[in-house]
């Protein structure tokens, strides 16, 4: 179980997909239905259209053996959700800025 | 360390605590639905309102961790240089103390860092992928991904996407409230989140850019995102209802109408955001319309530009969506440079856009 009571999910894994044209990677969309990201971006490339989708583990293989996916390279990048238990160490834990005196600093350098 | 939805908050107040006279903090008539306050800031000198006005969001999609934390990091960069008299460096992208000085003395800088708390809140402490904010489940759902609604599918824009778009069009965006990323909402503008942003532009008529900052491509978006553009056919728009049966397919012939002055405006500025990313260190975000592999109804960029033609007496407000950096939660380092990147990218807007609105 999770902190919030919720049953664990299988980890999710952010996939590169290069299909020879947006046809082509629609029907793969269509028939195996990924979390396409924050807008359904597609980029032309050199082995013809790419995008970066989303699967679970458990659905992974089920995606590469799609009929569709004859006219598409997968390419596995990353188990995000294995990236998120390491960053989540990186979340400020309590309120940095809580006291008035606390003011917050940009990045930039003042020059 | 990235900031947590509290911190945000804080740290919004804590910028206006310390620059009062340059400085207005805004909250929502309504928090969300866990009952936190959404606040935002106004950086500018005052003035009688005849100033630009830039909305700047972040925060919309719960999992994309670096956009809010780049809006505070602008926030507090513009407001402690401008004090200090200084410039701004950002990798190797240079903005001098008076470019600084023209930002906060002639624009209105709206800045709405985490327009999704509660979202972020659970994306940081449970849930990886969680997009939505954190409307409750309908009666009777167990499924935990029957919460929330896609903040950026529930603006006024051709919302209804079963009733507007061409039933083969594959709308980047859904009706079922357990859809775990896209559920539209059981009405248009139905989440106090949304509102906070329609309340800021009902009540802000000076605004007349909007970026709304999420990850990841990277690429700077334009309008438009439910159709293919246009500029040949004024009758092709988003109000014609003879279009509903056929809107959004790819290439059928039909499209979204946008002036072609529009069109150049919304490319040459989005042209100047991508040029001052590639100063911070070479990156390349570059610059495309919104509408990709598929058409999307509801969001706000192209709700804030479409209020222009849908309401009379509106300002024409041009929206871009920066998607920045390669991954929606980068190691720190990794997102302290994406932080550069859209800081340097804001900026470079805040100084083109025309001084008079
Ligand atoms: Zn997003």
């Amino acid at each position: 179980m999770t902190a919030t009571g919720e049953p664990p999910v299988p980890d999710v894994i952010r996939c590169h997909v290069v299909a020879e044209d947006a046809e082509a990677l629609r029907r793969f969309v269509r028939e195996t239905r990924p979390d396409l990201g924050c807008r359904p971006v597609a980029r032309p490339g050199r082995d013809g259209v790419a995008t970066e989708v989303y699967f679970r583990q458990d659905r992974l293989d089920a995606a590469m053996a799609a009929r569709s996916a004859d006219r598409v390279t997968v390419t596995a990048v990353e188990n995000v959700t294995e990236n998120w238990r390491a960053r989540v160490e990186e979340v400020g834990t309590g309120d940095r800025f809580a006291t008035r005196d606390a003011v917050p600093h940009g990045l930039g350098r003042k020059e | 360390m990235y900031l947590n939805a509290t911190e945000i908050d804080s740290a919004v107040g804590r910028l206006h605590d310390a620059y009062p006279e340059v400085t207005e903090l805004l909250t929502a008539s309504r928090p969300t639905h866990e009952g936190r306050p959404l606040r935002l800031l106004r950086v500018g000198t005052p003035h009688d309102g005849a100033s630009p006005g830039i909305l700047l969001l972040g925060g919309v999609h719960a999992r994309e961790w670096v956009p809010p934390d780049a809006l505070v990091s602008l926030a507090a960069d513009l407001l402690e240089a401008w004090h200090r008299g200084t410039g701004l460096g950002y990798g190797s992208a240079v903005f001098t103390a008076a470019q600084v000085r023209s930002v906060v003395e002639g624009v209105d800088l709206f800045v709405f860092p985490c327009v999704n708390p509660d979202g972020r809140a659970h994306s940081q402490t449970a849930s990886a992928m969680w997009r939505k904010n954190r409307r409750p489940a309908p009666p009777g759902a167990t499924d935990p991904s029957c919460a929330g609604v896609d903040l950026n599918r529930n603006f006024d824009f051709l919302w209804d996407h079963t009733a507007k778009f061409a039933p083969d069009a594959d709308v980047h965006t859904s009706d079922r409230p357990c859809d775990p990323q896209v559920y539209r909402g059981p009405a248009a503008a139905s989440e106090p989140e949304t509102r906070s942003v329609v309340e800021v532009l009902d009540g802000r008529p000076g605004i007349r850019w909007l970026v709304d900052v999420h990850s990841a491509v990277p690429v700077i978006l334009h309008h438009w995102g439910s159709d293919r553009n246009q500029t040949t056919d004024p009758d092709q728009n988003f109000r014609n209802p003879g279009l509903d049966a056929v809107r959004g397919r790819p290439d059928d012939g039909t499209g979204e109408y946008i002036a072609p002055d529009d069109l150049r405006t919304a490319v040459d500025l989005a042209g100047r955001m991508s040029g001052a990313v590639r100063a911070v260190r070479g990156g390349e975000y570059g610059v495309e319309p919104s509408y990709g592999l598929y058409p999307t109804s509801g969001t706000s960029d192209d709700y804030a530009y479409s209020r222009h033609l849908s309401r009379p007496g509106a300002s024409k407000v041009f929206g871009w969506t920066i998607e920045c950096g390669t991954t929606f939660q980068p190691a720190v380092e990794e997102a302290g440079q994406v932080v550069r990147e859209v800081c340097a990218a804001l900026l470079a807007l805040a100084l083109a856009v025309p001084r008079t609105p």
